[in-house]
């Protein structure tokens, strides 16, 4: 086998109270898919950072090409040919294509920026990534997510990157626009670019990896090549034990009135006359493309949008919900998609989190019960099995799924009877999306309706009764359960199979 | 809560915990957002009372303390708008606007003290309440509302007074500007009261809460039910009833309505404020912090007068002041991040 272009030897990382990494060792390759698996706090995060020079490392050592190097910080990671891709993206929206590619590096002559020459240098890289019809003078605001990821792409080729470090690269893709991905991929291993693949899908680390290595509690657990590895493998090493992949479909009868009903909603171009009700008891998936107006239909159903047109009927109730206050009041809750933006506050701590929806359940006049708002967290956290040294840590600490968890426990202490979760396993370890599934599940089992909207087609099928795809703002299709197959959701949501 | 569907919900206890690792006494001393201004304050007391010979007397204590009571209630008030995410700049305007009115509702409408009083801190809160309707109604950000206010109160003032103070106020007036309970001055009892009250306002009531919530994410905030506006506009309104109680307690030591009152003070909060650990971009910061920079700003002024250092070179020293104290503390924050 050729030598490896990247090498870590016994790689130890320490933070105040965790040890993230201890004695870790990774190789990559040039032009294969080198992934790296582990749950949420396995350390794959911290091991990317130190390669990229974000952080240092306490001890270990790093070689390129086999020599060994110590990374001074993040632009000599790129000088040394280290390029990251993160998933939410490292661009600059208010900027063009071109811009983004070569900032930091413009061309310059005399004064001023030589726009021209930087152009057609842009175009260059557009091609190479299979973006020729691109013109570089395009916002990046005005891409979609894929194009996004192509044009980091096309930067890291432009400073003639040797490792592409790629950070769940696919989180931010719906399954249509995986395809994409796998096609961005073939190209680099082309070009003898070794890729440092991180993920939470299964399938698509299966599908894309020639390596595997797994991390779990910051050591190494198991290394598969190609041939070798399989699901039950990855996820064993992963989480230590199997998790199951059984259906997780409803075992008692749905209400006989619906709890939640949405009649003709209408909100600018986007949502376009949705209509659909959902029973106590049940799951109902909503599936479809990122853009096909899922998220915006949720947030109007919460009185997080304005709409135009359209009733919303909770137990029977016409409401219009002026701002999402109101909907919490009507027990209504929204697990928004954006954890960083939308759900947690990483400031504050675990308890404060938890008890930010629902203060006037632990207060009187204004004032704060401390110990009622404290008991409540610490009985999340261990219902819900939440990894935190206390219930006083700051949320930001936490890994991805421990926030996740968080965010669900501040609307499960309000008991609402609607609960609509928009991507709420979105970077989330199998382990634990298991654990959130199961909980999901029980809560369905206590009557409470709720709507469930991923991108994820394999979990939708896992878990809802039915399935509701929507397309350019309208629901162009409902499936049962025992209905529904990959291809045919894959077919609606793109707009297919009329 | 239920509490039986919590334990129902109970799941398999996972293998992996986070090992706990309690933070050493001294760590977490050093960690605290008020360690920089605490450190900047002993070192400007010791200073001081080394070079300046009667800087340690009690009577000079108190006169430090009476000296920042005005900054300090004011910056009380601009904590918590700021650790919500905005500024108020109008709170020096409005402090002078308070004491023309407290002024002018007992010389010129013959009303007793403490309605007279009442009038002004509450015509400060009306104020404060506009700054906040203007920021949530009309979306105009904070620091351009506030600095419309900034104009509009000085001007209301000076249209009624015609630039010229109002003299003539009673001494039982005067008395809560010069006064003492005991050995401790009227205006100084006011800080402390005050200081006590914020700090249970931030840590046990909604309103804290809420300021901190929507000054680290207003999206967040937002999407958790929390009705921001309604909160905003009590921030403001809260922030302009202290610049209503300054302005009574300036307009009582001076003996008149002064309608130039409280000139630039804005400033002197807002630094008080940063000089305590609270980050202009929202969401952290503590009423301590606050008093302990209100408290090193006191010092430094007053400790460079004793020193006869004249008064445009004390400018100078202030202004150093604030960069090194603020470059310390960020220093020190983003070395406890790493």
């Amino acid at each position: 086998m050729a030598i490896p272009i990247l090498k870590l030897e016994n790689i130890n990382k320490s933070y105040p109270g965790t040890k993230a990494l201890s004695d870790v060792s990774f190789e990559a390759y040039p032009g294969q898919v080198n992934s790296l698996v582990g749950a949420n706090g396995a350390g794959k995060s911290t091991l990317i950072k130190i390669v990229s020079g974000a952080i240092k490392k306490d001890s270990g050592s790093m070689f390129l090409n086999g020599e060994k190097v110590e990374i001074a910080g993040p632009s000599h990671a790129q000088e040394l040919g280290i390029s990251v891709i993160y998933q939410d993206f490292s661009l600059l929206s208010n900027l063009s294509i071109a811009e983004n590619i070569f900032l930091g590096r413009e061309f310059q002559s005399r004064l001023f920026i030589n726009n021209k020459q930087q152009r057609q240098q842009a175009l260059e890289m557009l091609k190479i990534v299979g973006m020729d019809s691109y013109d570089p003078d395009t916002l990046v605001s005005n891409l979609s997510n894929p194009e996004k990821q192509m044009v980091e792409i096309a930067k890291a080729l432009s400073i003639h990157a040797k490792v592409i470090l790629m950070d769940e690269p696919s989180a931010v893709l719906t399954e249509a626009e995986l395809g994409y991905l796998y096609h961005q991929l073939e190209l680099l291993k082309k070009q003898n670019i070794a890729i440092v693949f991180v993920s939470h899908r299964m399938g698509e680390v299966l599908r894309v990896s020639d390596s595997i290595t797994v991390l779990k509690d910051g050591k190494n657990a198991d290394f598969m090549n190609r041939e070798e590895a399989n699901h039950e493998r990855v996820v064993m090493a992963m989480v230590g034990h199997d998790v199951g992949r059984e259906s997780l479909l409803a075992t008692i009868s749905r209400s006989d009135e619906p709890i939640l009903e949405v009649d003709n909603i209408h909100m600018g171009r986007i949502v376009n006359g949705v209509s659909f009700s959902v029973y106590g008891g049940e799951i109902v998936g909503l599936a479809g493309l990122v853009g096909s107006g899922r998220t915006e239909t949720a947030h109007c159903i919460f009185g997080a949008k304005p709409y135009e047109k359209g009733t919303v009927k909770v137990k029977g109730k016409a409401v219009r919900f002026k701002y999402p206050g109101n909907a919490v009041d009507q027990d209504v809750a929204l697990v928004p998609e954006d954890r960083k933006g939308q759900g947690i506050l990483a400031g504050l701590s675990v308890c404060n989190n938890i008890s930010l929806a629902s203060l006037e359940l632990f207060s009187r006049y204004g004032v704060i019960n401390s110990r009622k708002q404290n008991d409540n967290a610490e009985s999340f956290v261990a219902s819900m099995n939440i990894q935190t040294p206390s219930i006083k840590q700051t949320v930001g600490n936490l890994s991805g799924g421990n926030q996740q968890k968080v965010v669900l426990s501040k609307w499960l202490t309000r008991e609402s009877d609607v609960l609509i979760l928009d991507e709420p396993t979105q970077g989330i370890d199998v382990g634990a999306r298991d654990e959130i599934y199961h909980i999901l599940r029980r809560l369905a089992e206590q009557g409470k309706a709720i709507l469930f909207i991923s991108s994820d087609l394999e979990e939708v099928m896992r878990m809802c009764d039915r399935i509701l795809i929507m397309y350019k703002g309208t629901i162009v299709n409902e499936l049962k359960n025992h209905e529904a197959t990959q291809g045919k959701l894959l077919l609606y949501s793109t707009g297919g199979g009329k | 809560m239920n509490q039986e569907n919590i334990t129902e919900l109970k799941i398999e206890e996972a293998e992996t915990v986070i090992p706990v690792k309690r933070q050493s006494l001294l760590k977490q001393i050093m960690g605290a957002n008020e360690f920089g201004v605490a450190i900047g304050l002993i070192f400007l007391i010791v200073f001081f009372s080394l070079t300046a010979k009667y800087f340690l007397s009690w009577s000079n204590m108190i006169n430090v303390a009476r000296q920042v009571s005005m900054i300090a209630i004011m910056a009380f008030g601009m904590t918590l708008v700021v650790v919500s995410g905005g500024i108020d700049l109008s709170v020096g305007s409005i402090m002078g606007f308070a004491g023309v009115v407290t002024a002018a509702l007992m010389i010129n409408f013959n009303l007793p003290i403490w309605v007279s009083v009442s009038g002004g801190i509450l015509s400060a809160g009306l104020m404060g309440l506009f700054n906040g309707a203007a920021i949530t109604l009309f979306k105009i950000p904070s620091f351009i509302a506030t600095l419309a206010m900034l104009s509009i109160a000085r001007g209301i003032t000076y249209l009624y007074t015609d630039a010229r103070p109002i003299y003539g106020l009673s001494e039982s007036f005067n008395f809560i500007g010069t006064g003492y309970l005991g050995p401790v001055p009227i205006p100084v009892i006011f800080m402390v009261v005050i200081f006590v009250m914020f700090s249970l306002l931030m840590r046990y009531t909604k309103i804290g809460r809420y300021a901190y919530s929507i000054g680290g994410n207003a999206e967040v905030a937002r999407l958790s039910g929390i009705n921001i506006k309604k909160y905003m506009r009590i921030f403001y309104l809260i922030s302009g009833l202290m610049a209503g109680i300054a302005g009574v307690l300036l307009t009582a030591r001076m003996g008149s309505g002064e309608p130039n009152a409280g000139i630039g003070y804005e400033l002197d909060v807002i630094a008080a404020v940063v000089l305590g650990g609270t980050s202009l971009s929202g969401g952290t910061g503590t009423m301590l912090g606050t008093f302990g920079g209100a408290l090193v700003m006191g010092v430094l002024d007053n400790g460079l007068a004793m020193l006869n250092v004249p008064p445009f070179v004390q400018m100078i020293c202030s202004g150093f002041v604030i960069l090194i104290a603020v470059g310390v503390s960020m220093r020190k924050s983003t070395i406890i991040v790493k």
